[in-house]
């Protein structure tokens, strides 16, 4: 966007990343005229897909590739965006866990009877776990979990006032207070399906040893993983919620970072681009970014306390989220050499190798902490082509596989740039040998991607960390970034927060956009046009005898 | 109106398909515009594919007929974020000598340039240029931007029906250097070869554009970006990553599309603006394409020639060897034709089916002209050699990598900083991924041969010349539709002026 001169607007979101864009949606729809800026030519943040020059027409995600039950999603449905030709796939098997012996346990992204019988062949005491975990959590995700998700955090005490009331409340307690790791040890019994959760959690963004995260573990039996792919790549998204955005009256402009945002006797009033121009805002500024560039970067040091600086500066990032990622163009898709054992697995869309026990992502971890590239190789990955064809030419396959790996190598992150290549080549062996199908003549082309590219492209994922923040206790819920800003509003008058540093974090969840814009719309006295859940009169009207129980 | 029903449909995203749906938008009808490519603008294309900061435009890129076709004016374009620079350093023609011929934007600098070599060349331009400016409303115009016609009723344009480009070139002017300057700007943008039976005909349009070359600030992307967003405001949608499967036929009409998920999506009107081949073997199907006309697209030619393209980041700016120091300042360098023989022998070449042995190509630095296309301190390169849009024998996959090289060697004695450690990283694309990128027809890029029988009234056959078909409410809005030669936006402005006259409705078309 190119105006001349300065512009004002209700309010201004800096960075058009998915969060950025939804909550613009949502404001525009409350009747308030609301601009985007980006620093980025294309807006979408980790929603990206570039085109691969040696060898067009295969198109790469290069963030973003797994999203969660879009569709189901209030946003999606709210700001209407079927109606902009955005489609989504829906794999019939989310997840095909391919251990070393050829055998694989398959996570269906719709039928537990078919999960519990892959799991049976492992362990039919887990199975049995599973199934009863996915009666009796339903209830938790439906009352607990999914309100919470799309609703300010509630203070931590308070939370627990209400819920330990129902029986609902004190079932989600007994797992909420330990961490994934020791649920996870203590009710499965088979190293596959005790690999296949912990692992899946921890590629989610779950710090996998934090107590306060252990009910992840029976509400994802319930939840299932509800995998979809976004039809044309996750890059079509971005141009769905841009376009919704135009659609609504909103102005974009893309290729302008922000410079400043504008602080007058405390109060946020604005943004200066880059190239001068002064975007005024009447009455409000939101950031999707992280805390350091939002307090530290983007406001004069005299204009805030010190005290918020001090939380900015604190805020911690994870060393376990980064990850690397090898691309590869491919001329056939890969087979799984474990279609022997299970010819479902040809139809599952990530696919885990390496991973055959906790041991395995024990080790990896250690390898992370200890600023190591990687030599316990574990990929988790998947053939999007396979769902969507339109992502390659005719015939043709693009896929992706990510391995976790430190941003801080101890050489420093600058290394990456020297070592990328030859781990690629390295994770392309373990991938031939679940797929050895692949080869010399099958691969057309193949690049890497090194946590220190994230942070480069994407500056918000601090130390190429995509969750934008370490989800430990104290970052998690109504600590997320920090206590001051858990309700997305700051002390600064008129400024707000809206991306992933705050609750729920991130992945493609539309959650703080769609919090923080229930509270903005609030704030501003404007049309709450769209039915938010009151978390305060759920948690209040949970039974106190269990529908949990059920039936045994 | 249901989600899935519109008013109109338009098959392709690229510039024509945009430029058709935001006319129809205006005038109040619900126009769905589907892309089968995740990014629209189909040719308008700028891709950061080298290094992070530097943008490649990697289709179209000089846009020369700006002040031709009215569309900035009449679509508000300049308002939403279509910026254009237009260098004062126009065109150079650089021989290996170091000896150049120069366009500037200003004619009288223009003149006296020419005059150094041709004092009758030099004037026989001014004579041309400004006849073409002042013929523009009332001439030229009216024929670009309306249904196919044989004569324009004006001398300059009619005079030269029958002629080939060198025929015409050469009758008026005497300067081997002007002359291979006008037949390689036939060539590029025009798509029009020396020897193009009645191509001679665009003379004076050649002439009159030749120095109005502007480029989009941001990369050409940035236009189809503004005309999606106009479209979106003007009660329209784009859908990318929608290929169409077919077009829905009923009773002999055209009565909406059927997605390749299976979508299907009705309107009163579709519009295909993909080849010709594509809409009538795939998404017509034989069983709706009469005889007559599925024997005219047999004998229907693509023009043999398409670009065989490089793009690189270079660390210092590329340094010309050139006697006069404003050549380094061109937006535009014409590399390898010193002569209107050098034209014919490279065109013999590539009309045998064989990668030239030579340079013949066209070269910029788009990054001189718009920083904002580069890191501080970088530079992008583009080169256009021009080539056979197929082998005669083996595939442009095959020699692609080799004949970049060799390119590149040529180059360096024009650009001597044009190697080694000063490329950062290059990206080539042969015909063949043209191709695969944007299906464009056996890697051609120019939108059909403009010679002969495909020219004027029939072009680009006769069943299909007046932008319907025989299917009823069916219309085409491709690049391959009247004018041809590379009018911009005129084949999908012509297509809504067509559609508007048959709906009875009024579209803000200014010509």
């Amino acid at each position: 966007m190119t105006t001349n001169g300065d512009r004002e607007y209700d309010g201004i979101v800096i960075g058009a990343g998915h969060n950025g864009m939804i909550l613009q949606g949502y404001l525009l729809k409350a009747g308030l005229s609301v601009a985007v800026v980006e620093r980025h030519l294309e807006v979408g943040g980790g929603l990206d897909a570039h085109e691969n020059p040696r060898a067009h027409g295969f198109w790469h995600n290069i963030h973003s590739q797994n999203h969660r039950a879009i569709p189901n999603l209030p946003w999606f449905k709210d700001l209407n965006l079927a109606s902009y030709g955005q489609e989504y796939v829906w794999p019939e098997i989310a997840v095909g866990m391919l251990f070393r012996d050829k055998t694989c346990l398959l996570w269906h992204n719709h039928d537990i009877e078919q999960t519990c019988a892959s799991i049976s062949r492992f362990s039919e005491r887990d199975a049995k776990t599973f199934r009863d975990f996915h009666r009796r959590f339903t209830p938790v995700v439906q009352s607990i979990i999914g309100p919470e998700t799309f609703s300010p955090p509630m203070q931590a005490e308070k939370k627990r006032e209400l819920l330990e009331k129902s029986e609902l409340g004190k079932l989600y307690y007994e797992f909420a207070d330990r961490s994934i790791s020791d649920v996870v040890e203590e009710v499965f019994e088979s190293d596959q399906v005790k690999a296949m959760v912990t692992y899946l959690f921890l590629l989610r963004g779950n710090e996998i040893t934090e107590v306060g995260q252990g009910y992840v573990v029976p509400v994802a039996c319930a939840a299932g993983i509800s995998s979809t792919i976004s039809r044309g790549t996750s890059h079509r998204m971005a141009h769905t919620l841009n376009q919704m955005v135009i659609k609504n009256g909103g102005d974009v402009y893309e290729g302008q970072a922000a410079a400043e945002i504008l602080i007058e006797d405390d109060k946020a009033v604005g943004v200066r681009l880059a190239d001068g121009r002064i975007l005024k805002a009447r009455q409000f500024v939101v950031s999707t970014l992280n805390p350091q560039q939002t307090f530290l970067d983007l406001i004069n040091g005299d204009k805030i306390d010190s005290h918020l600086k001090k939380r900015a500066e604190n805020f911690k990032y994870s060393i376990t989220t980064p990850i690397m990622t090898v691309h590869l163009a491919l001329h056939e898709r890969p087979v799984w050499a474990a279609a022997e054992y299970d010819p479902n697995v040809m139809k599952a869309w990530l696919m885990v190798m390496g991973v055959d026990s906790t041991e395995d992502i024990r080790v990896v971890l250690e390898e992370c902490a200890a600023g190591e590239v990687p030599q316990r190789l574990q990929l988790i990955g998947g053939v999007p082509t396979i769902f969507d064809p339109t992502q390659a030419p005719e015939g043709k396959h693009v896929a992706w596989f990510w391995q976790l790996a430190p941003y801080n190598l101890k050489e420093g992150p600058e290394h990456w740039d020297e070592v990328i290549d030859e781990l690629c080549e390295k994770e392309i062996k373990l991938l031939q040998q679940y797929a050895p199908n692949l080869n010399n003549k099958t691969i057309v082309d193949w690049f890497g991607q090194s946590p220190l590219d994230i942070s480069r492209h994407l500056p918000n994922m601090q130390n190429g960390d995509w969750m934008c923040g370490e989800l430990s206790a104290d970052q998690f819920l109504d600590k997320r970034p920090f206590p001051e800003c858990s309700q997305y509003s700051t002390p600064v008058e008129g400024l707000y927060l809206a991306g992933s540093c705050c609750h729920p974090g991130g992945n493609i969840t539309g959650a703080p956009a769609y919090n923080a814009a229930g509270v903005i719309v609030r704030d501003m006295k404007a049309d709450l046009w769209w039915k938010a859940p009151e978390l305060e009169k759920i948690w209040s009207n949970l039974p106190a005898e269990s529908l949990a129980k059920g039936v045994s | 109106m249901s989600e899935d029903t519109f008013d109109a449909i338009v098959i392709g995203a690229g510039e024509n398909g945009l430029v058709l749906g935001n006319y129809l938008g205006k005038a109040g009808l619900k126009v769905l515009v589907c892309e089968r490519r995740l990014e629209s603008g189909g040719g308008l294309s700028t891709e950061e594919f080298t290094i992070l900061g530097c943008w490649h435009n990697t289709g179209s890129y000089y846009h020369d007929t700006v002040q031709v076709t009215p569309i900035y004016q009449d679509l508000d374009l300049v308002n939403a974020n279509t910026v254009y620079i237009h260098p004062p350093v126009q065109s150079s023609l650089l021989k290996r000598n170091g000896e150049s011929l120069t366009l500037f934007s200003d004619l009288q600098q223009t003149e006296s340039e020419i005059s150094r070599w041709s004092k009758e060349d030099a004037q026989t331009w001014r004579r041309h240029s400004e006849a073409f400016h002042s013929a523009l409303n009332a001439h030229y115009q009216p024929y670009l931007l309306n249904p196919a016609q044989n004569e324009m009723g004006y001398e300059d344009f009619d005079s030269r029906l029958e002629s080939t480009p060198l025929e015409a070139v050469q009758a008026d002017f005497k300067h081997p250097m002007t002359q291979a300057l006008l037949l390689s700007h036939f060539m590029v943008p025009r798509g029009i070869l020396s020897n193009y039976e009645g191509a001679g005909r665009f003379l004076q349009l050649v002439v009159g554009t030749a120095a109005s070359n502007r480029i989009v600030e941001g990369g050409s992307h940035e236009l189809a970006q503004s005309l999606w967003t106009e479209q979106l405001r003007n009660n329209g949608w784009v859908w990318d990553s929608t290929p169409i499967k077919r077009i829905l036929i009923e009773d002999g009409q055209a009565v909406g599309v059927e997605t390749s998920t299976g979508r299907k999506l009705h309107a009163k009107v579709v519009v295909s603006t993909v080849d010709l081949q594509t809409t009538f073997q795939t998404l017509v199907g034989p069983e709706h394409t009469p005889q007559e006309l599925a024997r005219q697209l047999q004998a229907y030619q693509l023009e043999e020639f398409s670009l065989f393209v490089i793009h690189a980041v270079m660390d210092e700016a590329p340094q010309v060897k050139a006697k006069d120091d404003h050549v380094s300042r061109a937006l535009r360098w014409t590399l390898g034709f010193e002569s209107a023989e050098d034209l014919q022998e490279h065109i013999a070449q590539i009309q045998a089916g064989e990668a030239p042995n030579r340079l013949g190509a066209i070269v910029s630095c788009p990054s001189l002209h718009d920083p904002s296309q580069a890191l501080p301190g970088k530079h992008t390169f583009l080169l256009w050699q021009v080539v056979p849009s197929r082998l005669r024998s083996g595939d442009w996959s095959d020699v692609a990598a080799s004949y970049a090289q060799q390119i590149l060697d040529w180059v360096s004695e024009y650009i001597p900083n044009l190697k080694g450690k000063n490329i950062l990283k290059q990206v080539a694309m042969s015909p063949q991924d043209l191709v695969t990128k944007w299906q464009y027809p056996q890697g051609t890029v120019f939108g059909g041969k403009s010679a002969g029988a495909q020219l004027g009234a029939a072009r680009p056959i006769p069943e299909l010349a007046n932008y319907r078909t025989p299917i009823k409410n069916l219309y085409l809005g491709g690049a391959y539709m009247h004018p041809g030669a590379g009018i911009e936006g005129a084949p999908g402005y012509i297509a809504a002026k067509v559609i508007a006259d048959d709906l009875g409705i009024s579209i803000p078309a200014s010509i």
